[in-house]
């Protein structure tokens, strides 16, 4: 029941905070110096056309009332149109999030696989080589840039070695794993490092606890004791660390999609800043936002449905 | 089928940047079959090192140097400590504080159910109604609803009945109470120390109960083994120990419990501490705090310990002196 309540209500609590990013992303990104409409036209329209189109995009209006403007159509499904694209917002927005979506989980899966495998190799032979390797590799890794990795990745395995595409999206699910693989691969090399130094800790702080001893104690295999014990105990802080670090994962797919030319929202984003197409940048802002706030969502139910001792 | 457990000149080591330090020296202990053998002495003096050494869940940091851990299997022939390994379940283990001892991710049934699975091979059902019943012998009320139930929702006195139902769950031949009430309040440990009791009476098993309280080891214990700086410095019968202390130390533990104190006189205690691991005193380790001390007691190593009688050891040099001394209370 309680937990019922919550999936519910969660939702609501959602609508402040949306509120608040809106309101953010509008101030920010008008407050970049630059006019929208001559970015647009270059400098040899007429001021006469220029203000015809501000006019259209309400871009002669107060601050305020454009603001207004904004969260009245925001509620009506409306979100405006792309002084770019010459269509909704929300078209152009839908057509590039495919491929974000496709990195991110690509991101996901791939962090989370080699993290599992990673930590519980260098947990399960603490000291030994296995462990210095990882130990190793979560040092080094934490401190590089997604960029230059991004960058050394292309001139090694693209370039070099031609194995991978060095930009681009592709069609079908495999083509995407294909194009893909080396963006995924650089954002993973640098999201990975914090995440197994974390779950390798608890691991072997888990596998030292009273209740591994006392599961070994009845003669328990350090198998059976590492999947039914330690494993699901150093679960939960694992979970809440890649949560916190979700907006971070968002930030280096803006990077890499820069880096690799992926046609998704993170490359849309960039180049509507510079564009000052204010309502596709305000849009972005926002799904990225639901997105967070939806991860952190799951991340506190995964929880509670791994500890009963934390209820929701 | 009941079992003899013997433990024979048991060494802990653990090495630390500073060299080798021995947490157990030479310990040896005999149990009988369905004997209650007590482990007393200060806290630090190595009784729960030692006895998980016996049961092969040391810390990760220690190793058994040496000595031997032998039980009697239905032939009544000794299996030796090589073999340990696949007999850890047959000597079980509770410990003095069971909230930290049990997983707070899985419900108590399905850590009882754990043991009857793989030792016995159930199916998840058998098992649950296998542990079902385990529950209602250690005295777990309404046993079929608690399985579901998760260990934050029990106190103490339940999750130490929980903890013994899951070494009960191994079919043990020894079980090992590590100050098992240590944690809890007065009346509980009544309860934990009377089902001690009647587990022993009806199945037989052989219990090894740790404690610093020689009350409960008037209560409980058949024989009685006191342990000081990771040696043992006596061991006799209950009876004989408590009223005929021959270890300067056995005699003032007697002295400083609350029970035999006299009334309008402070509690006598023990002057001074015991040594640390790293830093034992040649000869006698008890020897700084020892009223009895002679010029032999600093001898290079420890007084070995030695038989006195039939059932009866003890490692003060001067033992004999002190039975006709009589040791008494005051
Ligand atoms: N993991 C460990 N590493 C190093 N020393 C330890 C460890 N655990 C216990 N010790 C030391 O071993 C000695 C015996 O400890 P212990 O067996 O817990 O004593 P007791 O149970 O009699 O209170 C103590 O001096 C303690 O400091
Ligand atoms: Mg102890």
């Amino acid at each position: 029941m309680e937990r019922f309540k919550f999936i519910l209500f969660r939702p609501l609590q959602l609508l402040p905070v949306l509120f608040g990013v809106s309101v953010i992303s509008f101030v920010m990104v008008r407050s970049i110096p630059g006019d929208p409409v001559r970015l647009l036209l270059g400098t040899r329209a007429t001021p006469e056309v220029a203000a015809k189109i501000r006019a259209q995009y309400g871009l002669d209006e107060p601050l305020m009332t454009q603001y207004l403007l904004f969260l009245k159509n925001l509620f009506q499904g409306d979100f405006g149109r792309s002084i770019v694209y010459k269509t909704s917002t929300f078209n152009v927005v839908a057509e590039r999030i495919g491929p974000t979506v496709f990195l991110l989980a690509y991101v996901l899966v791939m962090a989370i696989l080699i993290t599992l495998i990673l930590s519980t190799w260098a947990a399960r032979r603490q000291g030994r080589l296995p462990d210095v390797i990882v130990r190793s590799y979560s040092m080094v890794g934490l401190g590089l840039p997604t960029f230059w990795l991004g960058i050394i990745l292309i001139m090694q395995f693209s370039i070099a070695l031609n194995w991978f595409p060095t930009s681009g999206y592709g069609e079908s699910v495999a083509e995407n794993l294909y194009y893909l693989f080396l963006p995924a691969v650089s954002i993973t090399l640098a999201l990975s490092p914090v995440l197994i130094r974390n779950l390798r800790a608890s691991l072997i702080s888990e596998m030292e606890s009273d209740y591994a001893t006392a599961a070994r104690s009845r003669g328990m295999s350090e198998n059976g004791i590492y999947f039914s014990h330690v494993l699901p105990n150093s679960l939960v802080p694992a979970i809440t660390l890649l949560g916190i670090n979700f907006a971070w994962l968002i930030g280096g797919t803006v990077v890499v999609e820069q880096v690799f030319s992926v046609p998704g929202i993170g490359q849309l984003m960039i180049s509507s800043i510079f564009a000052r197409d204010y309502l596709v940048v305000q849009l972005i802002t926002l799904v990225v936002a639901i997105a967070v706030i939806a991860v952190n969502f799951i991340v506190d139910v995964l929880t509670a449905v791994i500890d009963p001792r934390v209820h929701l | 089928m009941m079992s003899k457990l013997i433990i024979r000149d048991l060494t802990v080591e653990i090495v630390t940047p500073s060299g080798p330090i021995f947490p157990v020296e030479q310990f040896s202990l005999s149990v009988e079959p369905g004997e209650i053998v007590g482990l007393v002495g200060e806290s630090g003096s190595g009784k729960t090192m030692a006895m998980r050494a016996v049961v092969g869940i040391l810390p990760r940091s220690a190793h058994i140097a040496s000595g031997e851990i032998l039980l009697s299997d239905a032939d009544n022939a000794f299996v030796p400590s090589s073999q340990q390994s696949h007999l850890r379940h047959n000597i079980a283990m509770i410990f003095q504080n069971p909230t930290s001892y049990l997983d707070p991710l899985m419900s108590v049934g399905k850590q009882v159910a754990e043991p009857l699975r793989l030792h016995q091979g159930l199916t998840r059902k058998e098992a649950r109604t296998e542990a079902i019943e385990l529950f209602r012998k250690v005295g777990i009320h309404d046993a079929e609803r608690q399985f579901d139930v998760y260990p934050h929702h029990f106190s103490g006195g339940m999750k130490q009945r929980v903890l013994i139902a899951a070494a009960l769950a191994c079919n043990p031949k020894v079980l090992i109470a590590d100050e098992p009430t240590t944690a809890l309040d007065v009346t509980i440990q009544k309860q934990i120390l009377e089902l001690l009791c009647r587990l022993r009476d009806e199945t037989g098993i052989s219990i090894i109960f740790i404690t610093h309280d020689l009350g409960v080891v008037s209560q409980l214990c058949d024989t009685v083994s006191v342990l000081y700086a990771a040696r043992i410095v006596e061991s006799a019968s209950t009876i004989e120990l408590l009223n005929a202390p021959l270890h300067p130390y056995s005699l003032g533990l007697i002295r400083s419990q609350p029970e035999s104190a006299q009334r309008d006189r402070p509690l006598p205690s023990i002057p001074g501490q015991p040594p640390a691991l790293n830093a034992m005193p040649s000869g006698c380790r008890f020897l700084p705090r020892c009223e009895f001390a002679i010029q032999a007691c600093k001898q290079p190593s420890p007084p070995p310990l030695v038989q006195t009688s039939a059932v009866r050891s003890n490692a003060c040099l001067r033992w004999r002196e002190l039975q006709t001394l009589g040791l008494n209370y005051d």
